[in-house]
C-alpha cells in the first residue's frame, strides 16, 4: 500500500517486518521520511503533540513525540521526520499512514480489534477497553484458529462484495510478527463478557454504531469519520456484526458454530 | 433549558442518512447516535436561528400533536442531545 522512501538505509534493528510486506504493486500512498540521528536512551510512551486538519485542502499535519508529518489525502502523499532511526517510531508513522490512507482510499478499515482465522476464513472481534479482544484471540488458538492480529485487524475488499481480512506489517503489542496473509472473512463480533456463550443478532443501527466505534480513524475529524461510517455501513451489507456474549474459554466457538450452521453457512 | 434558547449543532458534529436510518456522527467520540425520523425533523431544525418553541411549533403542525406535550418532548430530547454535547445554547 505504501512506498517508503528514504528511510531504509537508516533504520538500525528489526526493519525487516516491513520488506516481508513488499509487493511489486502500485503504491496507493508515497512517504518521504527524513530521519535525524538522536539517539534514545530509554522508552519513553509516544504521545500526539498536536493535530492540525486543513479540511477544505484535505491535508492533515501531526506532530508526535517519535515522528512530525504531514498527510496529502488527495495526492496521497506523505512528508515525515523522524527525529532518530527508531524502528518503533516508524511503525508507529506508518500505522497512522495505513489508518488514515485506508480510509481516504476507500479501500479498507481498520478496527482497534483481533482477528483470527479457522477453517480458512477469518474471524474480527471488536469491543471497547477490557472487552476481551485479545483473550477471545487467544482462546481462539486453543480452538484451532491462528491469530492474523492482536492489536488491528485490517480488512479490505469491502467494495467488491467479497471483504477480506489481512495481516498488517506491523509489531504486535506482545513483540510478534506475522506473515502476510489475507482471508475471505467470515464473521464480526462485538464482544460482551457474560455468564453464557451466544451469539445475538441486532439491528442494523446497532450493528454500525458498533462497527464504526472500532475503526481506527487516526484523526477525529469529520473529514474522515464519514467516509469512515460510509465503508462501515458498506461492510455491514456483506458481513454484519453480531454481538457475541462469551465467559472466557474456548467454548464460545461452540456458538458461532452453531449459529453459523443456523444461517446456513459452510465452515 | 428555556423556550425561548436557540441551540446549535456543535462544531464537527454532522448527521447522515444511511441505509434509511439517521444518524447524527461525533468524530471526537466516534459514535454514532441513531434518530427516528421525528428525532431527525428536531435535528434538522436546530440551526441557532429557531428556538425551541418554534422548534416544538413545528413538531406540532407536521405531527399533529398537542402543543404542551410536544414542547415537553422537544426539550427533553434537546437535553439528551446536550447532554452528549451535540447541541450548544
Amino acid at each position: 500500500m505504501a512506498q517508503l522512501r528514504g528511510v531504509e538505509f537508516c533504520l538500525e534493528g528489526d526493519g525487516t517486518a516491513l520488506a516481508r510486506h513488499v509487493t511489486a504493486a502500485p503504491p496507493d500512498v508515497v512517504i518521504e521520511c527524513t530521519v535525524g540521528d538522536a539517539s534514545r536512551a530509554s522508552w519513553t510512551v509516544c504521545r500526539i503533540l498536536s493535530t492540525q486538519v486543513d479540511a477544505p485542502r484535505r491535508r492533515i499535519a501531526m506532530e508526535l513525540t517519535d515522528w512530525q508529518a504531514t498527510f496529502d489525502l488527495d495526492d496521497r502523499r506523505v512528508v515525515a521526520h523522524l527525529p532518530g532511526p527508531w524502528p518503533l517510531a516508524l511503525d508507529s508513522l506508518l500505522r497512522t499512514t495505513a489508518q488514515l490512507f485506508a480510509i481516504a482510499t476507500g479501500k479498507a478499515l481498520l478496527f482497534h480489534g483481533s482477528s483470527v482465522v479457522r477453517d480458512g476464513v477469518a474471524y474480527v472481534f471488536l469491543g471497547p477497553s477490557g472487552a476481551g479482544k485479545t483473550t477471545s484471540a487467544l482462546l481462539s488458538v486453543e480452538a484451532g484458529a491462528t491469530i492474523l492480529g492482536e492489536e488491528y485487524a485490517c480488512v479490505g475488499g469491502i467494495g467488491s462484495g467479497r471483504p477480506r481480512a489481512y495481516t498488517l506489517p506491523f509489531r504486535q503489542r506482545t513483540g510478534l510478527l506475522t506473515e502476510p496473509q489475507a482471508h475471505p472473512l467470515a464473521a464480526l463480533y462485538w464482544l460482551q463478557q457474560a455468564a453464557d456463550d451466544e451469539v445475538l443478532h441486532v439491528s442494523p443501527s446497532r450493528q454500525l454504531t458498533c462497527a464504526v466505534r472500532a475503526v481506527t480513524i487516526g484523526v477525529r475529524h469529520e473529514l474522515l469519520m464519514e467516509p469512515a461510517v460510509d465503508l462501515c455501513a458498506a461492510l455491514l451489507r456483506t458481513v454484519p456484526v453480531d454481538v457475541l456474549r462469551f465467559r472466557e474459554s474456548r467454548e464460545f466457538w461452540r456458538a458461532i458454530e452453531a449459529d453459523r450452521r443456523g444461517a446456513g453457512v459452510a465452515r | 433549558m428555556k423556550p425561548s434558547d436557540k441551540p446549535t449543532r456543535s462544531d464537527g458534529v454532522t448527521a447522515r442518512d444511511i441505509d434509511e436510518a439517521f444518524f447524527i456522527m461525533d468524530p471526537r467520540t466516534s459514535d454514532l447516535h441513531s434518530l427516528n425520523p421525528v428525532g431527525a425533523r428536531i435535528w434538522e431544525l436546530v440551526d441557532g436561528q429557531r428556538t425551541v418553541a418554534d422548534i416544538a411549533a413545528v413538531i406540532v403542525a407536521e405531527y399533529e400533536v398537542e402543543s404542551g406535550r410536544a414542547e415537553g418532548d422537544v426539550v427533553e430530547f434537546l437535553q439528551t442531545l446536550q447532554t452528549k454535547k451535540l447541541v450548544d445554547l
